[in-house]
């Protein structure tokens, strides 16, 4: 039996809707980015977070690692809470200890960088921060993390500038791996690059997993990728996780009908036949004002009535298979 | 066979090759695309040129500044000669000395200016913008009255003040005082602009995603605004320094044309000052401080300019 | 499907196109040599990746190139005139009326400050030369095929009162306002979420067959062309690389780039949960920079099957089987 690495529990964040007046700053409405959510990380695996843009999978993550504060709700890492010790600025060994093991690769490669350092500056940067290596080792533990992420020496005196998309995720990748991690937060690692470039920096990342042992929680909106890469995959709808599953048994036989809509909305590239895309009416309510109840009822072509009140649990059905509807598929 | 992407893979012929050493770093970049900036290298020739008159002034200058010997010889409001090569004004100046030295102090007010400016403008926006919020509120409203009163007449109106003030106190020992507080002065009321783009700047900066990099590894505060803010923000505050600086020799000009400047101090506008009112018996007096101060201010602006498309490559393509 | 008979007279045909960029740092060869044809009704799939030339090329056929691009050469023959030879005055009265386009962000192609009824209504103006009361009727007529609910009350609003999905709706109904003959998608769905892109995708071939419209849709997501298009274009560095129905290019691809593509794609329909040490096959090497693109063929630096031969000579584009040409020397 593997143990998990990281339990959420019953994490919640706020955002608060703000209007300025001369005076005062008044709360007009909030929104419920993540809605009470609760989920957990097995060593080793990698959990594929999944939904549309606005959905929550993103402030699920940089909640996680406090990159924005929770309003409520915890994060265990082994037992740890460890929000709760970053809510206490003052032990920072504390955080350090806990920054060493929990990562995050961002998005845009672009943006990720800093343009003025050099790629030796950036490496360079976790080692100074942590001081987990004596300086006469920082050049030759650079020279590794280069030659692990499949760059070479020379890379190191470029500036970000000067490398392609997937170059420079192999530096955020790079990066991120100075301070060995246990857990990586990939959040759309690979959206904003090529289509034959995706392929070789998901091949590196399971590389990586398989050579140092590592967990993800991969983000994506992406379902062809979140398919290749995940063990587990969740699926949120405006802020809460409606299903969670093995992968297969997600994208083969769905029980959520909204992971189901989701599914056979995804183009296959096979034109034999051609697919008829399961049409889902509308569009996703503002998560300002989310429906009552499930949130998905309006939208939903199994929709009871209780749906419109009763707000369903993500609850077991079957072996290793979550869904959160009073009346699945 | 994984990470082939970029890796030992031959680069054909006529591809650009494999160089293996130090790239350019972003600075160096904006020098280079500088460089292919006419009206960029323009104004830094201008510049150049006004810093060198403002640094060897006293060993090429012809006449000490407060000669007024030609006085003496009723050689005043002379026309450009071998002696005085850009004439004599109606108190018996060479107008080729004064307009040298006037360089010194045309840059020492706009430098010191922009320092004060710099520093108050940097640390206002700067906090502004990373702090957000309440502070933010404030520091901006503050920013704001002082964008909306008449700078301009107050700044003479402080000016004329000091100088009550400072009469018969030890201040009045310390030389170039009035110039001084002219510097001070400025500097206060050129920050605005200033903290306006600092703040901009920072907040645009601070969600970034290698600042958000940098706090996933740990680092403090002052890491991230020291390290990773402040050096990427620079480019565009060097720009605004750099047309404040042209400002400030502006309204420096402006206040001495009035009558206001440092009377023991040698400055283009007070130039202007002595002798507008004999524009038509002596032009070349005031043609010559007046060009002084068009080719400075031109400088820094087209300086300011070039910077902005060597710093912003997108603007122009 | 594939209609290519020869009955059947070509509305679209371009061929030997030439697009080249003056930048400051050099001449980028971004369009070299493309060709391809279009037949009334048909949907052309133009598949690429960055720096392919797909968007470029489609651009082209309404002559709104980029500065500093210039089309240097060529011919754009639709409906028997040649648009390369036509004066900017002739291409206004084309564009929105014969050839529409949609663009790839819905949220910058409408204008924040006209309400949707000023901004569709304008156009029918210009190209019907109609008063703006029958001009009103048109666009509702046309909101309400786009499916969009309450036409008649969506003209008074502004662009951003509409959600993203809600916007595209609004761009392709100003596309087919003027019923014309091609539209040009340039990544139609790439920004909306897979719900919506659905719904778009179903739109769009509704109203295509409903008009007979013929459409080139550019875009790097394979299954999307799978699922809408007739015929498929492969684009690489400027060139084209083969050119066949769907089917065969899904199926029995030629070109080595099309097949390493093809192979680089995660499948949603597969599963990787059995395999040990999954991988994906990669293409080597990356895209090539077009100031200095590789001699020969653009691929062969990364290409599995090339020798010497392919980095001397430019490989012709020829046919393989009836309506499939490919441009690579070893086929």
């Amino acid at each position: 039996m593997t143990k998990d690495i990281i339990r959420v529990e019953n994490l919640v964040k706020i955002f608060p809707v703000l209007r300025r007046g001369i005076f005062r700053t008044a709360q007009v409405a909030e929104i419920r980015a993540v809605n009470d959510i609760s989920f957990s990380i097995l060593r080793g695996e990698t959990l594929g977070l999944v939904g549309e843009s606005g959905c929550g999978k993103s402030t699920t993550a940089r909640t996680m690692l406090f990159l924005t504060p929770s309003t409520s709700g915890s994060v265990y890492f082994e037992d740890t809470n460890i929000l709760e010790q970053f809510r206490n600025a003052r032990q920072k060994a504390k955080i350090l200890e806990i920054r060493r093991h929990l990562q995050y690769v961002f998005q845009d490669p672009y943006l990720s960088l800093n343009p003025r350092w050099s790629i030796e500056e950036t490496l360079n940067e976790p080692f100074r921060i942590h001081q987990h290596l004596p300086q006469s080792e920082w050049h030759n533990r650079m020279l590794e993390l280069l030659e692990l992420v499949g760059l070479e020496e020379y890379h190191a005196w470029r500036y970000p500038h000067e490398f392609s998309g997937g170059q420079r995720q192999r530096v955020g990748i790079a990066r991120a791996l100075a301070v060995d991690p246990q857990f990586l937060i990939l959040d759309e690692p690979v959206s904003s690059l090529d289509v034959s470039v995706r392929a070789t920096i998901l091949n590196l990342l399971l590389e990586l997993q398989e050579k140092l042992g590592l967990t993800y929680l991969y983000i994506s909106h992406d379902l062809s990728s979140v398919r290749f890469i995940s063990t587990r995959v969740a699926v949120m709808y405006l802020g809460r996780i409606v299903e969670l599953s093995d992968v297969d048994s997600l994208f083969e036989h769905p029980l959520h009908h909204y992971t189901f809509a989701l599914m056979s909305a995804i183009p296959v590239p096979d034109p034999s036949g051609k697919q008829v895309l399961s049409i889902l009416e509308g569009e996703v309510p503002s998560v300002m004002n989310p429906p009552p109840g499930c949130h998905f009822h309006p939208r939903c072509s199994a929709a009871l009535p209780e749906c419109k009140t009763v707000r369903p649990q993500l609850e077991e059905k079957g072996e290793g298979r979550f869904v959160a509807c009073i009346n699945p598929r | 066979m994984t990470h082939q992407e970029e890796k030992n893979i031959p680069i054909s012929k006529g591809s650009e090759t494999v160089r293996k050493t130090r790239g350019p770093g972003m600075w160096r970049l904006a020098w280079q695309r500088f460089k292919r900036n006419k009206t960029g290298v323009f104004g830094l020739v201008l510049v150049l040129i006004v810093l060198f008159f403002a640094m060897v002034g006293p060993w090429i200058s012809p006449y000490e500044p407060n000669d007024q010997s030609a006085m003496l010889e009723f050689r005043s409001k002379s026309p450009p000669t071998w002696k005085n090569l850009l004439g004599t004004d109606r108190m018996g100046y060479d107008v080729a000395s004064r307009v040298i030295y006037g360089a010194r102090t045309a840059l020492f007010v706009g430098l010191g200016s922009m320092v004060v400016a710099a520093v108050f403008g940097i640390l206002m926006g700067g906090l502004s913008g990373f702090t957000g919020g309440m502070a933010d509120e404030l520091l901006m409203r503050f920013t704001e009255f002082f964008l909306v009163i008449p700078v301009f007449v107050v700044i003479l109106v402080m000016v004329r003040i000091f100088g009550i003030v400072v009469v018969g106190t030890v201040l009045e020992r310390i030389p170039h005082l009035n110039l001084i507080a002219i510097i001070v002065i400025l500097g206060v009321f050129g920050w605005p602009p200033i903290a306006r783009i600092a703040r901009a700047e920072f907040l645009r900066l601070k969600e970034m995603e290698f600042v958000e990099a940098a706090r996933c590894l740990g680092a403090g505060t002052l890491n991230i605004i020291f390290r990773h803010i402040l050096p990427n923000a620079l480019p565009s505050l060097v720009v605004i320094i750099a047309l404040g600086v042209g400002q400030s020799i502006l309204l420096e000009a402006m206040i001495s044309f009035l009558g206001f400047g440092d009377p023991k101090s040698v400055s283009w506008g007070q130039l202007l000052y002595f002798n507008y009112e004999h524009l038509k018996i002596s032009p070349w007096a005031s043609i010559a401080p007046g060009m002084a101060i068009f080719i400075t201010v031109l400088g820094f602006n087209l300086l300011a300019d070039g910077m902005t498309d060597a710093f912003n490559p997108r603007l122009k393509e | 499907m594939a209609h290519h008979n020869q009955q059947s007279q070509a509305l679209l045909d371009v061929s030997g196109l030439k697009i080249h960029f003056f930048t400051g740092a050099g001449v980028v060869q971004a369009i070299d040599g493309v060709e391809f044809g279009l037949e009334s009704g048909e949907t052309l799939g133009l598949v690429g990746e960055s720096g392919s030339g797909k968007t470029i090329s489609s651009l082209a056929l309404l002559k709104l190139v980029p500065r500093p691009g210039k089309i240097l050469g060529g011919h754009i023959r639709f409906e028997n005139d040649d648009l390369i030879d036509k004066s900017e005055a002739e291409m206004i009265r084309i564009r929105g009326k014969r050839i529409a386009m949609i663009f790839q962000n819905p949220a910058f192609s409408l204008n924040p400050i006209y309400t949707i009824g000023q901004q569709l209504g304008e156009i029918m103006m210009w190209h019907e030369k109609i008063n703006r009361g029958e001009a009103n009727d048109r666009v509702t007529e046309m909101l309400n095929l786009v499916g969009i609910t309450d036409p008649a009350s969506r003209l008074k609003q502004f662009p951003h009162e509409l959600s993203g999905g809600m916007k595209q709706r609004v761009c392709i109904a100003r596309a087919l306002l003027c019923k014309p003959l091609l539209v040009l998608a340039d990544e139609p769905t790439t920004n909306l979420d897979v719900t919506i892109q659905a719904q778009i995708l179903e739109l769009l071939s509704d109203l295509k067959t409903r008009f007979n419209m013929a459409m080139i849709l550019v875009t790097h997501d394979l299954g999307v062309v799978a699922n809408m298009a007739d015929r498929i274009t492969v684009m690489y560095a400027g060139r084209i690389c083969e050119t066949a129905t769907a089917e065969r290019i899904f199926n029995n691809p030629q070109h080595p780039y099309t097949r390493a593509l093809l192979s680089t794609i995660p499948r949603v329909d597969k599963s990787y949960t059995n395999i040990q040490s999954k991988r994906l096959t990669v293409v080597p090497g990356r895209i090539p920079n077009l100031i200095h693109p590789p001699t020969g063929c653009r691929f062969h630096p990364r290409c599995v099957e090339a020798n010497g031969e392919c980095s001397r000579t430019q490989p012709e584009l020829k046919t393989v089987e009836e309506g499939h040409v490919v441009s690579c020397l070893k086929r």
